[in-house]
């Protein structure tokens, strides 16, 4: 058997739900390196350029505040004004300055979050929850997070081959659908169906044909061979649709666990979330 | 798991019932364990309404009264020859003493029977029985190798072939007669009765004048027009099929062509011969053949 595998690669930012439902495959301890790497669309990649930003936010009632708490409100604003791009920016800046602000780490968790980039918020939450283990906020978007990722984990631990076959005996091609090989699942089920449909013509032909036979006062010999031609014919796709049927039931359970169940969906892999869809012979 | 089960027995029964070997159980099937002993094996001739025939050697003379042609087919059912004329109007009878075959028919001009020769058969009958203009309508005939038994619908009469005279006339009266065969085995004349639905047998009495005597009657429930004897069976088609019996005693023994579809069944009783071990049905258009 070849084998075929496709990938259609998005980027995690593009569909929130698939990210959110991988986010248990995706390694969260990434360097702070990468967010820089994240902005460079808005053309600001250094703090000293996240300063320059700060400056040209400054209004004169931050006269006396502190640059990190400078850098703070600046973020703030721009978060209620919908830009978390750039207030990520600035809350970045304080946790680089200040790495125990809970604070801005919280509100860098929930820029990444309505930036849909999950596997940063993440992160972020596990940090604020780091420095205060019983921050609500950050509790429950780790309990959110971690229902998913268990719900994901439970998914994968308790695929046996069983359900691919008690499915495949109960209609041919569906273990291999359940086990995302469509492609196969659909020739195996037509297959069947083709093999049923013939059988039963051909045995309902017999019946026609013997009680003709039977009924025969001339050329009993070849009324006799037409029932024994149907009948035989009528064998040869009852074995050709029960050989289908247990080959399709042995597959399912061979295949319960091949590349495309694994890959199907989503597949995260070098920190990228890739829309999957596997084609295996 | 249940839903496994209830398929695999499912698949396991469809399987049984797909495999349910055929068995040849037609008894007009040879090759079945019930076959009755006789079967349809296919059809002589083609008339517009064929009166009588006669099996002669390996041939099957026929005659139609509407077409008034005398055929001569080959037991495998090929045509050899057929004329007409000859003095040959509308002919009702044909038999043959294995030597000549006669044809009676309703001229009435001469109200003859008219003899011909096989091998040199042509539309000139060779002689005519007797060789004289007769009041008589004869219709069926039987042949002995000294005589010829010519019926009329209600009488029988007795011609010397070789004085070529008729020497006389059953004394009984008969009905309607339909058939009369000569047979050899029992040196005895038998003769159908339609309108009594009978056949009676008669011994000829050799004696000058020869005559015939009243022997026994099978009687029929069922309208009859010919039969056929073989050996010790007589063979009667009815509209019931073929009914075998015992010549002797009239017992029945079984009947066949009686069963199914097609064109293996006899379904009116018609003219009836023998040909080795196979009954010839006459139909009115065509002669049934049936075997072992």
């Amino acid at each position: 058997m070849g084998n075929i595998f496709f990938k259609i690669s998005l980027t995690v930012s593009l569909i929130l739900p698939a990210s959110l439902v991988c986010a248990a495959d995706v390694d969260f301890n990434l360097p702070h390196t990468v967010i820089n790497a994240q902005t460079r669309n808005g053309g600001i990649t250094t703090n000293q350029s996240v300063q320059a930003l700060a400056e040209s936010q400054t209004a004169p009632g931050d006269a006396g505040l502190s640059k990190t708490e400078q850098y703070f409100r600046y973020g703030e604003k721009l978060f209620k004004a919908r830009d978390y791009l750039n207030a990520l920016k600035y809350f970045y800046a304080v946790t680089k300055a200040d790495p125990k602000n809970v604070k801005a780490w919280k509100q860098t968790a929930f820029c990444y979050y309505k930036l849909n980039k999950h596997n940063y918020a993440y992160n972020a939450f596990k940090t604020v929850l780091k420095y205060n283990s019983s921050d609500k906020d950050a509790l429950e978007f780790m309990d959110y997070y971690k229902t998913i990722i268990d719900k994901n984990t439970k998914a994968k631990v308790i695929r046996q081959p069983i359900d691919s076959i008690w499915r495949s005996a109960v209609l041919p091609g569906f273990g291999q659908i359940y086990n995302n090989q469509i492609a196969k699942g659909l020739v195996v089920g037509s297959a069947f169906i083709v093999a049923v449909g013939l059988t039963l013509y051909d045995v309902s032909d017999e019946k026609i044909k013997y009680e003709k036979y039977k009924k025969a006062n001339e050329n009993q010999d070849i009324a006799f061979k037409q029932a024994q031609d149907s009948w035989t014919l009528a064998l040869v796709w009852g074995i050709i649709a029960g050989g289908v049927y247990a080959a399709g039931i042995v597959d399912a359970g061979l295949s319960y666990n091949c590349d495309e169940v694994r890959s199907a969906g989503i597949l995260i892999k070098d920190n990228a979330v890739y829309l999957a869809a596997g084609y295996r012979w | 798991m249940k839903n496994l089960r209830l398929a695999l027995l499912l698949a396991v029964v469809a399987v049984f019932y797909g495999c349910t070997t055929l068995n040849r159980v037609n008894p007009t099937d040879p090759q079945a364990g019930n076959y009755i002993g006789m079967h349809y094996l296919g059809a002589i001739g083609d008339f517009t309404k064929l009166e009588d025939f006669n099996v002669m050697g390996d041939a099957v003379w026929c005659v139609d009264s509407v077409t008034n042609n005398v055929y001569k087919y080959s037991t495998s059912g090929d045509l050899i020859f057929s004329f007409t004329g000859g003095g040959i109007t509308a002919p009702t009878g044909i038999c043959s003493d294995n030597t000549f075959f006669y044809v009676a028919d309703k001229d009435t001009v001469y109200r003859n029977i008219k003899r011909f020769d096989p091998a040199y058969v042509s539309n000139t009958a060779q002689v005519q029985l007797p060789n004289y203009s007769s009041t008589y309508n004869f219709i069926k005939c039987a042949a002995s190798p000294l005589y010829l038994y010519a019926a009329t619908s209600t009488a029988v009469y007795i011609f010397d072939t070789t004085a070529n005279s008729l020497t006389a006339a059953s004394p009984y009266v008969f009905t309607n007669i339909s058939d009369i065969k000569y047979n050899p085995g029992t040196n005895e004349v038998v003769v159908a009765d339609s309108g009594s639905n009978s056949i009676l047998i008669f011994t000829p009495v050799l004696t000058n004048p020869p005559a015939l005597t009243y022997q026994r009657q099978l009687v029929f429930t069922e309208g009859i027009i010919g039969f056929g004897i073989k050996d010790s069976y007589i063979y009667v088609p009815t509209v019931t099929g073929i009914h075998q019996y015992y010549y002797n005693t009239g017992v029945a023994v079984k009947t066949f062509a009686n069963f199914g579809e097609g064109s293996g069944k006899i379904s009116a009783p018609g003219p009836c011969g023998i040909y080795g071990n196979n009954v010839l049905v006459g139909t009115g258009t065509t002669i049934k053949y049936f075997g072992p």
